[in-house]
């Protein structure tokens, strides 16, 4: 499957018919997640009101880390087998994850502040998102970094895939690291127990960030194929230009 | 074996007489462990009980100065390009050149740390504890930071980018190094725990590392 | 009405929260149209110049 796709024109075959079906599902989910988060779901008997934030605040976390396990896939297939689809799309996922990990940081910060009483807690959870989006940034800054394409695909790969394992032993060592210290406040952050009528707002919004961000991922893919199309022709222009020049210098 | 350690012998002793050797990490260390009292005001009390974690984020942030030195020079020069091509095996060679370069400019850090004890007011046991841990966690240090230098090798202010590539990767090594001292000081039993922590996480860079330090060289080859 | 702005008194971390993920997610789609529209832009006038 994985090689069938590595033809760009079947890639963008493929994209153009996956694109629109991707649109019209994120629009429509959001229009329901939203309905539901405001009107369809009653406020926690706990948390009041603010249970709202979760229905951004968790599929944003969500988000956070699956996009980076696609990172880490797609650098994977790249590293193994080089389709230069898969570096392309972890150069695309890249940027949409960093967003909805800011995303998680601020919606959490603004649940925590009425719920606990603070806008930051040094818990496990929060510093590891935290250390992801460090992650995500080094990434990028890499990339960036490299001019030469080939150079910056592959060290790229690496990264985002040593990024895994350093993630996996940031999660234990942060766990341990807020367990040595017991906090002084009684905050308990496994949160309350998740009722029905909150499940389903929740769900229906975490499947359409799902979809707006494989939209992102899928739209800008194709962007990218039309970029490179553009970069051939100029590629070729300078060419014909320099071939030109040095016969006319050989003429004269 | 014997010519992996002349390639150690060889990278230690580099990086002992160029470029400052160890004097450059040691008064960096020094310089930000003179500093933070300054910043964080001179009570005592406060001073003894922030020492242990200041002084492990200072013994970090020197690693991270010095680490553009680790793969930068040599990705210029080539020497990198026949380090693979040697038969040896890139990840060992890489191995022994970053523990001998980190090793010969580093080890001054630990010492540091019990004479930073003492400005701070740390008792020796918690120092002795930091100090070991901090050693135990060099070796882990300097080969994330060359995984990062080897991404990031001859590329235009590489340091910035070294330090942001590796400051997650190096987020274990600090909770644990700085947590044996910390726990030390609180008279917290876990202090042991902490320091064999550090010990493991430095066999397991040591162990990893390596492959992915030359998974990095390799990439920026090609 | 204004009862459901209020959010039981919490309206100045609800709205907050769902405006920045607004705005954000916002920000990205807008960026990947625009990104596309230089780019088809680029690649006809490219081909313009060739043809």
């Amino acid at each position: 499957m994985l090689s069938y796709f590595s033809n760009p024109q079947r890639f963008d075959g493929l994209a153009r018919r996956v694109i629109p079906v991707l649109g019209v599902l994120t629009v429509l989910l959001l229009g329901i997640g939203i309905y539901l988060s405001f009107f369809g779901s009653p406020p926690d008997y706990q948390q009041g009101d603010t249970v709202r934030i979760m229905y951004v605040h968790v599929p944003a976390a969500y988000m956070a880390m699956a996009l980076y396990a696609a990172l880490a896939g797609a650098s994977f297939v790249f590293f193994v087998w080089r389709h230069a689809l898969a570096d392309a799309a972890a150069e695309v996922i890249a940027p949409i994850g960093a967003v909805f990990t800011v995303l998680a940081l601020f919606t959490g910060s603004l649940w925590g502040k009425p719920m606990w009483g603070t806008w930051w807690e040094w818990d496990a959870r929060m510093t590891s998102v935290l250390v992801l989006l460090l992650v995500y940034l080094g990434y990028m800054a890499l990339r960036a970094a490299l001019e030469d394409a080939q150079q910056a695909a592959r060290a790229g790969a690496v990264l985002a895939m040593a990024g895994v394992v350093n993630l996996v032993i940031v999660k234990f060592s942060v766990d341990w690291w807020s367990s040595l210290h017991q906090p002084a406040s009684v905050i308990r952050f496994d949160g309350p127990t998740i009722h029905s009528s909150q499940l389903w707002p929740l769900a229906i919004m975490a499947l359409a960030y799902t979809m707006l961000a494989a939209w992102l991922v899928f739209y800008r893919l194709r962007s990218r194929a039309v970029i490179q199309r553009a970069r051939q022709i100029e590629r070729r222009k300078l060419q014909a230009a320099r071939a030109a020049q040095s016969t006319q210098g050989s003429g004269a | 074996m014997s010519r992996l350690g002349a390639v150690f012998a060889r990278e230690a002793r580099l990086a002992w007489s160029g470029g400052g050797g160890p004097a450059g990490p040691a008064a960096f260390f020094l310089a930000a462990i003179t500093l933070a009292p300054l910043a964080i005001g001179p009570s005592p009390e406060l001073l003894a009980a922030a020492g242990p974690g200041l002084m492990g984020f200072a013994a970090l942030l020197s690693v991270l100065q010095s680490a553009e030195r680790l793969y930068g020079d040599d990705f210029s020069d080539g020497t990198l390009d026949l380090y693979a091509l040697s038969p040896m095996g890139l990840s060992l060679l890489c191995l022994a050149k970053t523990l001998g370069q980190g090793i010969a400019t580093l080890w001054p850090l630990p010492v540091i740390v019990l004479l930073g004890g003492l400005m701070y007011g740390v008792p020796l046991q918690p120092s002795l504890m930091l100090a070991a841990a901090l050693a135990a966690a060099i070796p882990a240090l300097v080969l994330l930071a060359g995984f990062a230098g080897a991404l990031a090798a001859g590329v235009r202010r590489s340091g910035l980018l070294i330090a942001l590539i590796a400051a997650p990767m190096m987020v274990p090594v600090l909770i644990f190094a700085a947590g044996a001292g910390r726990a030390g000081f609180e008279g917290d039993e876990r202090a042991l725990a902490n320091l064999v922590l550090t010990a493991s996480v430095s066999l397991g860079t040591i162990a990893l590392v390596p492959f992915g330090i030359a998974a990095a060289v390799r990439s920026r080859l090609g | 009405m204004s009862e459901f702005f209020a959010m039981g008194g919490y309206a100045a971390f609800i709205w907050p929260a769902w405006g920045l993920s607004a705005l954000a997610l916002a920000a990205l789609v807008v960026l990947a149209l625009l990104e596309r529209r230089a780019a088809t832009g680029r690649l006809r006038r490219l081909e313009n110049d060739e043809a």
